[in-house]
């Protein structure tokens, strides 16, 4: 047991590690081979000269060694990013052609659509029940956003800050992402705006009926199952001396008003006295059956 | 100067030809090389030390790499390899600092 007051504590030794790190950074084999080689040269044995060239040699052979590993696992660094990027690239064209695609079918199915109304309308014949049927449907379709409406309303523009961060978390208690739109936003001010009385809201040309989805995916936000990207304009049709006072005194837009000069967001409300919302796709009802029909059926 | 070439020499081979590395030591390539400049600091310091010896190189160089290789092999196999490669760059970038300031109160004499 050695004897404590002999050797004093060092102060850093609870750092030992580092210490012994720091100290030991040049091998300790390299002196001691060179105590040993002292050691042999007081014993003069062979004369120097012959012995020079192959250390010489295998110092370069180590060294080109390192070169080629380094050579080689930059390179392949450098590869694997290639091919990353060449997914993420592919990823992004295929997600182009794909929303390419569904909006020149959504086209199609607006104007089969069109002719399936027309062939109705042919169909129910000029006497006064089916003009009673055609205005009956008409007018439905008017209510639930199968046709496009036009009419005096209200744009409600929602935007991220400027500089906004990205990250998922809408608490808005001052945390990462405090200053972008969320589908809860887009929520909210769809419910203050038709609960200020619009007859027809639509989101960045979606328009939105009672079967309608505002959510997230991620950090974009879908509605009706369609990413749209900010700035979210919020179209309401409806009776604009009524709805505007209603929805600026509502909680909503007291609330955004003060999340603008808190967190930066955009947010705007203008009158439009021509808006244009197109129609809504019909709803896939699958199970759900008109009650005053007795057969059911498939629709 | 003749190893600085031959390192010179070994980058362009390396880059040049790029051989495929088998995937399964891929992810050790990283390591070793660092493990490997670890060995080269300490030589060149040592040749400036005046104390260089071949041997003693040859084999750190050798068990640098295979000791650095093993332990990241073995981080992978109980799933903390990420955590010991994080650790042995750390450990031996701390060496490679240390020999780099000795090497340069040697050149500089600062």
């Amino acid at each position: 047991m050695p004897d404590p007051a002999a050797t004093p504590r060092r102060v850093d030794g609870s750092m030992s590690l580092l210490v012994d790190m720091t100290e030991a950074a040049l091998d300790p084999a390299y002196a001691d081979a060179a105590r040993r080689r002292s050691e042999r040269l007081t014993r003069p044995e062979r004369p120097n000269g012959s012995g020079r060239r192959t250390p010489l040699l295998r110092a370069v052979t180590l060294l080109t060694l390192l070169g080629v590993l380094t050579g080689v696992a930059a390179a392949q660094v450098r590869r694997s990013a290639d091919a990353a990027g060449a997914v993420r690239r592919s990823l992004v064209a295929d997600v182009q052609r794909q929303t390419k695609e569904t909006d020149q079918l959504a086209a199609q199915a607006d104007a089969l659509r069109a002719q399936v109304a027309q062939a109705r309308d042919k169909g129910l014949g000029d006497d006064a029940s089916g003009r009673a049927l055609a205005a009956r449907v008409a007018a439905l379709e008017l209510a639930t956003g199968q046709t496009g409406v036009k009419g005096p309303g209200l744009v409600v523009t929602l935007n991220d800050a400027q500089n906004a961060n990205s990250g998922v978390g809408n608490g808005r208690g001052g945390q990462l992402g405090d200053d972008r739109i969320y589908d809860r936003d887009l929520q909210d001010v769809a419910n203050a705006l038709w609960a200020a009385g619009a007859e027809a809201i639509s989101i960045n040309g979606q328009r939105l009926t009672t079967l309608t989805a505002i959510r997230s995916a991620g950090e974009s936000v879908l509605v009706d199952f369609r990413p749209l990207s900010p700035p979210y304009r919020l179209s309401a049709v409806g009776d604009v001396d009524a709805m505007e006072p209603a929805f600026a005194d509502s909680a909503t837009a007291r609330r955004f008003t003060t999340y603008t000069s808190l967190y930066g967001l955009g947010f705007s409300v203008r009158r439009n006295a021509d808006l244009s919302l197109p129609a809504a796709a019909p709803p896939e009802l699958h199970a759900a059956r008109d009650a005053n029909t007795t057969t059911g059926g498939s629709p | 100067m003749i190893p600085a070439l031959a390192l010179a020499f070994g980058v362009v081979l390396g880059v040049l030809m790029h051989p495929t590395v088998p995937d399964a030591l891929q992810p050790y390539l990283p390591i070793a090389v660092v493990a490997a400049l670890d060995a080269v600091f300490g030589a060149v310091r040592a040749q400036l030390d005046g104390i260089f010896d071949d041997r003693v190189f040859v084999v750190s160089f050798v068990s640098n790499v295979l000791v650095a290789g093993l332990v990241v092999f073995l981080g992978d196999q109980l799933g903390v390899g990420g955590q010991l490669s994080t650790g042995v760059v750390v450990v031996l970038g701390i060496r490679i600092f240390t020999n780099a300031a000795a090497i340069r109160r040697h050149v500089f004499r600062a």
